[in-house]
C-alpha cells in the first residue's frame, strides 16, 4: 500500500501558476468534475481569490491510474507563496517526499522561487522542476532551462514543460510524480507519529487537525497525545480531503488526511507539533516544531469604542485559524482601548486587518506597524519593545537593538544600480551580488526590519518596473542609533502616532510626516498645529488652518428631506473619524508614517 | 388659516452641469407641456378642495422649477389659470422663476395679468465664459435686459448669484455682484456653487478638467460681498438671503419657520398634516396617479416629534434673527434649551452661535459654517451603514 503513495506539493513564486496547475491536477485525475471546479479551487477565502495568493494550505488527495497501469494515491499539499508564512511552508514540505518547483517560463526564476526551493532541500525533497506557462509567445523555455542549471543545479533538461493554463504536459507532471518521487517512508506497525501541518476550526466539530503520519496509525476511538502542547484527546474521526472531507477507518504511515479529536482550542493543537497514541507514546516527538513568531505589531482600534467586545471576539475567532496571530489588549491615549496584534509580515496584517473590516463588518483604526526592539535599560533591564509610544525616555535608555534581516533581491542586471541605491537609503549592507544570467542579478543585503515593513517593498517594485522579486529572513538584534518621534496636534502628544527612527533619518521623517498629516486631517473649526518632536524638542511644525465654510446651498423647495439627508451624511462621516483632543483624525492619519521616507 | 403652496414646473431649456434637481429639457420629456398642465390641473384640484373645505387660506405661491418660463406664454396663461382656479388664493405673494432669456414682453405681461408679483431671475453670474462652463447659454446683456422687462411687469425681482464657480477669483465675484447692484434688485440670493454627485460639473471636476475656488477663496467672496451688501443697505435675513427692508421672501419664510406647506407637481415636496410627503418623480407614476383621481404623493414619511424640534433648529438657524425660544417652547411643548442643552453649549464654545433669553442665532462666523452647526443637531439613527 504505502509503495503507492505519493506526497508532494508545488512551490512557485507568486503568480507563477501554482493554483492554476493544481486545479489542473485535480481535473485531470476527476477529483472534481469540470462543473464542480471553480476557479483555482485549493484558494478557498475570498481575500486569497481576490489577491491570488494562498494564504491558508490545504491538502487533497487525488486517485491516479498511472502509465504502468497501477492506481496511485497522489497527495497535493498547497504552500503560501509569501515570505510571511515562510514557517508555514517549511511545515508542508515536511509533510511531503517531493516537490514541483514551478518555474514560469517568462520570469524564469525569482527570489520567493530561490526561498522555497531552499527549504525544500533543507527537507531533503526530491525536485521536480516544471517550466509552467510556455504557451504564452514570449516564453523561452531555453533561458529558464540554464538558470534551473546555473542556479539551482538542477538539470534544465529534465525540467517538464507545461502549460497549466492550456492543459499541456499534465500528465506528464503526474508519471513524474510517480516516478520521480519516493514513496514514504515509515512503518505502520510503530509508534504513531504524526505530524500537524495545519489545522482549523469547525464550530460544530472543533479543530480539525490536517496530518502527516510519519509512523503507525491513528483510528477513531484511539486516545492521541499533542506531544508539545501535552494534551490527550479521543479521536472522534479521521479521514481524507477529496478535495471534500471523507471519512476512513484508518490514516496509516505515509498517509495525509484530517484528524477530528475533539479540540476546542486551536492552541492545543498547533502547526508543527506530533500527534502519538497516548497509550503507546513515540520516544521522540518529529523534529522541527517551534512556534510562529510574530515579526511586526501594530495596535487595532474599533473607530467606535462600542465596537470593543466586537473586536475582541473576531480577533478570537479568526485566532482559531490563524495560530500566528497574536493580540493583547492595549489602551492608547488617543484611541482608547484596543489590542496590541502580532502578525508574521505586513501582508498578514493586512490580510487580518481586511478579514476584520469585511467579514466582520468593523470599522477599524489600524496604527503604524512596528518590528520588536530590544531595548537595554541604564539599571540593567532589557525590555521588549513592540509599540512605538512605550520606548523609554533616552535617558533611561543604554541601548537599542532592532531585527535585522538578509534579504535576496531578484533584479533585471539594468536597474541594479537603483535596487542598491535603495538598499543603502534604507540603511542596508551589501553582502554579495551575483549574475544568475547575463541579465540577471542576485543582490544580497543586510537590512533592518523596520525599514522593510514601511514601503521597501513598493519602493523596490516601483524603481524596478515591477520586475524585482524580494525575500528575507531574519538574521538576528543589531545596535542601532535609534530614537522615538513623538507628534503633538494642538499641543497635545498623540501616543499612537509616535514612531522609532534613526537618529540621522528623524528630521527629514518628522518634517515629511507633519506635512501629510496636514494634508489629511481636515480642518477643523479652529486652527490646530501639527507637530513632531523628540523628547521636549520639536522638530517640526505644519499649521491645519481652522476652517472658514463650507457650501451655503439652497434647501430646495423646502426639501427638507434631502437637506437632512445631507447632514446625517456630514455626520456619519465624522463618527468614522476618531476625536483625540478636539481634534477629529481620519483613519487614514494613523497609516500616514507609512508613505514617508 | 395662511398656508404656502409650491408648484413645480420640471422642464428646462437645457441641463446646467451642476443641477441635480429634478428638471429636464423640454425637448427630453416624455410627457408633452400640455399634458403636464392638466396633470397640475387635476392635482391643483384635489388639494384646492382639500384647503378650501379646511378653512385654509393661501397667502404665498411659488412656481418653480427646472425653469417655468420655457413655456409658452399660452401655457403659462394655463397654469395660472389652475392656480387662481383652484387655490384660495388671499393677496399672495405669488413667485415665478425664471431664467435669462427664456422671458419676453408676452409672457411677463400673462404673468403679471394674473397677479404674480414677484420674479426670481437665476442669474448666477454675468460672465460668459464661466457661464459656458456651468453650460449655461447665456451673456450680461441677456441678464440685465430679462432684468428690465421683469422691473417694469413686477414689484419684486429677486436675483440668484452663484459663487465659487470654475476660474472665479474673489475679485471677479465682487465685479458681478456690484453690476448686479446696479440694477437694484430687491432681494438677493447668494449660494455657493456645490458639486452634486453624478453631474456633469462633478466629473470635470474629477478629472480635473475644471477647477473650482478653495474654500478660502469662497468663503473670502462670501464675505466681501456681505459687506457690500450691507452697505447698498440689504438686510442679510438668512444666511444666503438679502433683501431690501420689507422684501424678505414670505414663501421661503414659511419653509424656514417650519410651518405647513402644500407642494404640487412632479416631485413635489409637502409638509402637510405632520408627515413630509414626496410626488412621485416619474412622470408616467405621476400621471397615472392623477389619472385615477389619487393625490400623486409617492412618499408619506410621518414626522416625529424630535425630528420636528430638530427641523425648527435646523431651517430656524437659516434666519439670521435665530429661533425664538418662547416660540419653540409654545409650538413643541418643551424647551431647546433643555432638549439640546449639550449640542447648543458646544456649538456657543466654538464660536459658532450665540444665545439670550429670547432666541439662539449664528454668529458671523457661524454663518459661513452653517452646516457644522445644522449637522449637530441631527440625530443620526444608531447603525452606521458600514459599507459606505
Amino acid at each position: 500500500m504505502q509503495d503507492r503513495i505519493r506526497n508532494f506539493c508545488i512551490i512557485a513564486h507568486i503568480d507563477h501558476g501554482k493554483s492554476t496547475l493544481a486545479d489542473r491536477l485535480l481535473e485531470y485525475t476527476g477529483a472534481l468534475s469540470p462543473r464542480e471546479m471553480t476557479d483555482q479551487v485549493l484558494d478557498q477565502l475570498e481575500l486569497e481569490r481576490e489577491r491570488g495568493i494562498t494564504i491558508k494550505l490545504q491538502a487533497v488527495r487525488l486517485s491516479y491510474s498511472a502509465g504502468d497501469g497501477r492506481e496511485y494515491i497522489l497527495n497535493l499539499i498547497d504552500t503560501p507563496g509569501h515570505v510571511d508564512f515562510t514557517y508555514e511552508v517549511s511545515r508542508s514540505l515536511a509533510a511531503c517526499e517531493g516537490a514541483l518547483l514551478v518555474v514560469d517560463a517568462v520570469q524564469g526564476i525569482e527570489a520567493q522561487t530561490l526561498a522555497n526551493l531552499y527549504l525544500a532541500l533543507e527537507n531533503n525533497l526530491e525536485i521536480i522542476p516544471v517550466i509552467n506557462k510556455i504557451d504564452l509567445k514570449s516564453a523561452d523555455v531555453e533561458k529558464v532551462k540554464q538558470e534551473l542549471e546555473d542556479v539551482v543545479g538542477l538539470p534544465g533538461d529534465e525540467a517538464l514543460l507545461v502549460s497549466a493554463k492550456e492543459g499541456i504536459g499534465v500528465r506528464d507532471v503526474l508519471e513524474a510524480v510517480v516516478k520521480r518521487i519516493p514513496p514514504p517512508a515509515g512503518n505502520h506497525a510503530n509508534s504513531l507519529q504524526a505530524l500537524i501541518f495545519d489545522s482549523h476550526y469547525d464550530s460544530y466539530r472543533g479543530v480539525i487537525a490536517y496530518v502527516r503520519v510519519m509512523n503507525g496509525e491513528i483510528r477513531p476511538r484511539m486516545k492521541i497525545r499533542m506531544m508539545s502542547a501535552e494534551k490527550v484527546f479521543e479521536v472522534a474521526e479521521v479521514g481524507y480531503f477529496r478535495p471534500l472531507m471523507t471519512r476512513s477507518e484508518v490514516l496509516a504511515a505515509g498517509e495525509v488526511g484530517y484528524v477530528v479529536a475533539g479540540v476546542k482550542n486551536v492552541r492545543d493543537c498547533r502547526v508543527g507539533d506530533t500527534v502519538t497514541d497516548a497509550a503507546r507514546p513515540a520516544a521522540q516527538p518529529l523534529p522541527g516544531y517551534r512556534k510562529a513568531v510574530p515579526m511586526v505589531y501594530c495596535g487595532l482600534y474599533p473607530v467606535d469604542s462600542n465596537e470593543y467586545e466586537q473586536l475582541r471576539e473576531a480577533l478570537e475567532k479568526l485566532n482559531l485559524n490563524d495560530a500566528a496571530l497574536t493580540f493583547e489588549p492595549e489602551t492608547s491615549a488617543a484611541l482608547g482601548f484596543g489590542f496590541r496584534c502580532g502578525f508574521l509580515g505586513l501582508l498578514h496584517m493586512e490580510i487580518i486587518q481586511e478579514r476584520l473590516e469585511r467579514e466582520y463588518g468593523l470599522s477599524l483604526i489600524t496604527t503604524a506597524p512596528s518590528v520588536v526592539y530590544r531595548v537595554n535599560l541604564t539599571d540593567g533591564e532589557e525590555r521588549r519593545i513592540d509599540n512605538p509610544a512605550l520606548l523609554p525616555k533616552a535617558g533611561e535608555i543604554a541601548s537599542v537593538e532592532e531585527p535585522y534581516v538578509a534579504s535576496r533581491i531578484i533584479v533585471p542586471s539594468q536597474y541594479v544600480g537603483a535596487v542598491m541605491e535603495l538598499c543603502q537609503e534604507k540603511r542596508g549592507t551589501f553582502v554579495n551580488m551575483e549574475y544568475l544570467a547575463a541579465d540577471r542579478a542576485l543582490l544580497t543585503y543586510e537590512m533592518p526590519l523596520s525599514e522593510i515593513i514601511f514601503d521597501f517593498f513598493d519602493l523596490l517594485k516601483s524603481r524596478t518596473r515591477g520586475y524585482a522579486s524580494l525575500d528575507y529572513e531574519l538574521l538576528g538584534y543589531r545596535s542601532a542609533r535609534l530614537v522615538k518621534v513623538d507628534i503633538l496636534l494642538n499641543g497635545e502628544t498623540v501616543d499612537a502616532l509616535s514612531f522609532i527612527s534613526h537618529v540621522d533619518r528623524a528630521y527629514q521623517r518628522g518634517r515629511e510626516l507633519t506635512g501629510k498629516l496636514r494634508e489629511i486631517i481636515p480642518r477643523q473649526l479652529f486652527e490646530v498645529p501639527v507637530q513632531a518632536a523628540i523628547g521636549n524638542k520639536v522638530i517640526a511644525r505644519e499649521t491645519i488652518k481652522a476652517l472658514r465654510k463650507n457650501v451655503l446651498d439652497k434647501c430646495y423647495g423646502g426639501d427638507i428631506t434631502r437637506k437632512r439627508k445631507l447632514l446625517e451624511k456630514q455626520k456619519a462621516g465624522k463618527k468614522r473619524m476618531k476625536q483625540v483632543g478636539s481634534v477629529e483624525i481620519p483613519q487614514e492619519a494613523f497609516m500616514a508614517v507609512l508613505g514617508i521616507d | 388659516m395662511e398656508t404656502a403652496v409650491y408648484v413645480h414646473v420640471p422642464y428646462c431649456a437645457t441641463k446646467c452641469h451642476y443641477c441635480d434637481f429634478l428638471s429636464f429639457p423640454l425637448s427630453q420629456s416624455s410627457l408633452a407641456p400640455g399634458e403636464y398642465l392638466a396633470c397640475l390641473e387635476k392635482e391643483l384640484s384635489l388639494r384646492g378642495r382639500e384647503l378650501a373645505a379646511g378653512g385654509y387660506q393661501v397667502t404665498t405661491v411659488y412656481i418653480g422649477g427646472g425653469t417655468p418660463t420655457v413655456l409658452a406664454a399660452a401655457e403659462l396663461d394655463r397654469l395660472l389659470c389652475s392656480c387662481s382656479r383652484h387655490l384660495p388664493l388671499v393677496s399672495p405673494e405669488w413667485t415665478v422663476e425664471a431664467n435669462p432669456g427664456t422671458l419676453d414682453p408676452e409672457k411677463a405681461a400673462v404673468l403679471s395679468r394674473h397677479g404674480v408679483t414677484r420674479v426670481s431671475l437665476g442669474v448666477q453670474d454675468l460672465d460668459r465664459n464661466r457661464l459656458a462652463l456651468l453650460g449655461r447659454n447665456c451673456t450680461a446683456d441677456d441678464a440685465r435686459r430679462a432684468f428690465v422687462l421683469c422691473r417694469e411687469n413686477f414689484a419684486v425681482v429677486a436675483v440668484d448669484l452663484l459663487a465659487g464657480l470654475p476660474l472665479q477669483r474673489p475679485c471677479d465675484f465682487t465685479v458681478t455682484l456690484t453690476a448686479v447692484l446696479e440694477w437694484r434688485p430687491q432681494h438677493l440670493s447668494l449660494y455657493s456653487l456645490k458639486t452634486e454627485e453624478g453631474t456633469p460639473l462633478a466629473a470635470a471636476v474629477a478629472s480635473g478638467e475644471v477647477l473650482l475656488p478653495g474654500e478660502d477663496e469662497t468663503a473670502e467672496m462670501l464675505t466681501a460681498a456681505r459687506e457690500l451688501l450691507t452697505v447698498a443697505g440689504y438686510v442679510h435675513y438668512e444666511i444666503a438671503n438679502f433683501a431690501q427692508p420689507g422684501h424678505a421672501c414670505r414663501h421661503n419664510l414659511v419653509y424656514w419657520q417650519n410651518k405647513p406647506y402644500l407642494g404640487v407637481g412632479l416631485g413635489a415636496h409637502s409638509y402637510w398634516r405632520g408627515k413630509r410627503l414626496v410626488n412621485a418623480q416619474s412622470l408616467p407614476v405621476y400621471a397615472g396617479l392623477l389619472d385615477r383621481g389619487l393625490l400623486p404623493a409617492a412618499e408619506e414619511l410621518t414626522v416625529t416629534e424630535r425630528e420636528a424640534m430638530e427641523n425648527t433648529m435646523i431651517l430656524g438657524l437659516r434666519l439670521l434673527e435665530g429661533v425664538d425660544l418662547d416660540g419653540f417652547t409654545a409650538r413643541h411643548g418643551c424647551d431647546a434649551r433643555l432638549v439640546f442643552s449639550a449640542e447648543l453649549a458646544r456649538l456657543k464654545d466654538f464660536g459658532l452661535i450665540s444665545y439670550d433669553f429670547k432666541r439662539v442665532k449664528l454668529t458671523a462666523k457661524g454663518i459661513n459654517l452653517a452646516n457644522e452647526v445644522f449637522a449637530e443637531f441631527i440625530s443620526v439613527a444608531g447603525n452606521l451603514d458600514k459599507t459606505q
